[in-house]
């Protein structure tokens, strides 16, 4: 499997240098949208700056983040000939609406040798009232809400439940530690936080992190996707295997690094493999 | 931030807003300036906007709340940027029916236009932007709660009964978290202080020893002292914090020479101000101003609420982070990758 692996890695590199060479000739620069609700938007022009600086030096490519849903979703719906990285979240949602049936995942992010991740809600009072507490969070609201759901899922915390949700204090912070430095700093009396940073937060600040219990944690959930239509182009193959080589280079480690990952795991290889096997005997 | 083609299809679309909405909107400012007159006498640069919210409202919270916004400078972009995330907070938490807000950019008489206001209109509360906007409200001091962001001296309000606020600056035990976040190697820290900052200096010592930190500090007495009293702490530091200091800051020309001084000694400054940055700083924590509008926003909930507030005055929650890469490179300092997930602008070299 890992030797098919490799083997999948090296002939998308051949593509992507096929298709570089063709898209030379094209009008239109091709674009990577990113929209993420569980980061904040003002990162936006960071992520440009760093992804610009990894894709110009590969062919006449750009990184486009959005600010809003509205906007990536029309984008989603109009652009066959983009790729679309966003939160898995989201990606489920846009999935499951029916005129986007041929949208389909091409890669996952992976952090720690993982493609999943936990929320968790943490406070210091394990007594705890969400009705009047306040939340200090990275994530939009939806996005928030939606998580605090998938809590109030699991067993553990039963005393979680949709309509507490309505009165909710949320106090929507930069980052995921701002929000841990918010409960510790007594500022927010909760955070929705990830599981990693809360370890991050032990190795900085142990004491602030011994104030800290964790009251809830999410069902696993996956990392960040990148997705792209069915009726995809050379170009956009050939622009998805220098996503995947990212992690082979400096400023593409640093742009993982910015969106909180090591490298990226090739989802969908069904669709690369036919297309490579169409290739075989010109090689 | 949309950037390319999305932006001027954007830019298309102000541009046809404004078009169509200019002259709806000089009427619509005529009727408010109208409609003020009759209650309070404006001068012609401060006009009184109300944003009305036809919202329930959460229990504990009066049902007819009216709030003034009391914005120093509406121009200046952290100001409107501050305001612009209060207001957005506090309609969405369905706390208050009407913001009526005030912009005191140009106005010579700002204490008398606030006092027409006051006398002319009941409000539950007041949420100042800057000194000016805090300075006049403080002399005349209204019976009613006064929450406060962007404001230097916020400690001279610490103990003041029925003033609440966000300090503007980020804790420094929460600096002195983000430093060896980015710098786990970094153990030492220097910095350079008067005696107006000797408070300061003295808590953040302690902060520094909850993370392990060593926090060297040095008193510089005069200006002339700047130099002198630098080489001295940076040969002994492996970082420099520089902190708001009116001698050690005194002048564009001393913060240059304080600036070379640490470069000749290869240690990077970490700083309160992104502003730094471009001077040559590797690192600056500064408060995430959309962050300090929202904190606004629930410190008055709260306070209208009459619910307990443990800290009349907070830190700001949210941060934001400038990196200079290339600095970090060139001092060899050992960078956590890990942290670059929390950086808002990065310097490249």
């Amino acid at each position: 499997m890992p030797a098919t692996r490799a083997w999948l890695i090296r002939a998308l590199f051949i593509l992507s240098t096929l298709g570089g060479v063709g898209h030379a000739y094209g009008n239109e620069p091709l674009t990577i949208y990113f929209y993420n609700p569980e980061i904040n938007i003002t990162r936006n022009a960071l992520l440009k700056n760093t992804f610009d600086l990894y894709l110009e030096a590969l062919g006449d490519y750009q990184f486009q983040p959005v600010d809003d849903k509205a906007t990536f979703e029309a984008l989603i719906k109009n652009e066959a000939n983009a790729i679309f990285m966003m939160s898995n979240w989201h990606y489920l949602q846009v999935k499951n609406t029916q005129t986007n049936s041929l949208f389909n995942l091409a890669l996952r992010g992976i952090k720690g040798g993982s493609d999943s991740f936990h929320k968790i809600l943490v406070g210091k009072d394990p007594q705890f009232d969400l009705n009047a507490m306040s939340l200090a969070t990275s994530g939009n609201r939806e996005y928030s809400l939606a998580i605090l759901n998938n809590i109030a899922l699991t067993s553990s915390v039963k005393k979680l439940s949709k309509n507490l949700f309505s009165n909710l204090n949320l106090l929507t912070v930069p980052k995921d530690i701002d929000a841990l430095m918010a409960v510790g700093f007594d500022l927010a009396d909760a955070a929705l936080t990830t599981k990693s940073s809360l370890v991050k937060l032990s190795t900085i600040y142990k004491n602030q992190r011994q104030a800290l219990h964790i009251l809830g944690e999410s069902q696993a959930l996956k990392r960040l996707a990148v997705a792209f239509k069915q009726s995809t182009s050379p170009k956009v193959r050939a622009l998805l295997s220098e996503i995947i080589q990212m992690e082979n280079n400096k400023q593409g480690r640093r742009g993982l690094n910015m969106l909180g990952l090591d490298s990226w795991q090739l989802v969908n290889e069904s669709i690369m493999q036919t297309k490579m096997q169409k290739r075989r005997p010109l090689q | 931030m949309i950037v390319g083609p999305i932006q001027g299809l954007r830019e298309q679309i102000i541009g046809l807003q404004q078009a169509i909405c200019t002259p709806l909107l000089c009427l619509l400012l005529s009727a408010v300036v109208v409609s003020c007159a009759s209650t309070a006498n404006l001068s012609t640069t401060s006009k009184l906007n109300s944003t009305i919210s036809n919202s329930t409202t959460t229990s504990g919270i009066p049902q007819k709340t009216r709030i003034l916004l009391v914005n120093t400078n509406r121009s200046i972009e952290r100001y409107r940027i501050a305001e612009a995330s209060f207001t957005t907070s506090l309609k969405r938490s369905l706390t208050a029916n009407t913001i009526d807000s005030i912009d005191l950019e140009q106005n010579p008489n700002p204490i008398d236009t606030l006092q027409d206001l006051l006398n002319a209109q009941h409000y539950d509360a007041v949420y100042t932007i800057g000194a000016k906007a805090l300075g006049s409200i403080d002399y005349i001091d209204p019976d009613i709660p006064i929450i406060f962001s962007s404001v230097l001296n916020w400690r001279r309000f610490d103990a003041q009964e029925n003033y609440y606020g966000i300090a503007s600056e980020v804790a420094s035990e929460a600096q002195f978290a983000w430093f060896k976040y980015f710098f786990p190697k970094v153990k030492r820290v220097g910095v350079l202080y008067s005696h107006s900052n000797q408070m300061l200096v003295q808590s953040s010592q302690q902060s520094a020893r909850k993370l392990n930190i060593e926090l060297i500090t040095k008193e510089v007495r005069s200006e002339a002292q700047l130099l002198d009293t630098s080489q001295a702490l940076l040969s002994q530091v492996d970082a420099l914090w520089l902190i708001s200091d009116p001698t050690v800051l005194a002048s564009t020309q001393k913060a240059k020479s304080l600036f070379t001084e640490a470069n000749k000694h290869q240690i990077p400054i970490f700083t309160y101000n992104a502003f730094f940055v471009a001077m040559g700083a590797t690192l600056s924590i500064t408060a995430d101003l959309p962050t300090t509008g929202r904190q606004a926003a629930l410190m008055m909930k709260n306070v209208l609420k009459h619910s307990t507030i443990e800290k009349a005055i907070q830190f700001p929650a949210g941060s934001s982070i400038t990196l200079n890469v290339g600095k970090a490179d060139v001092y060899k300092l050992k960078l956590n990758n890990d942290a670059l997930d929390s950086v808002d602008v990065i310097v490249w070299e």
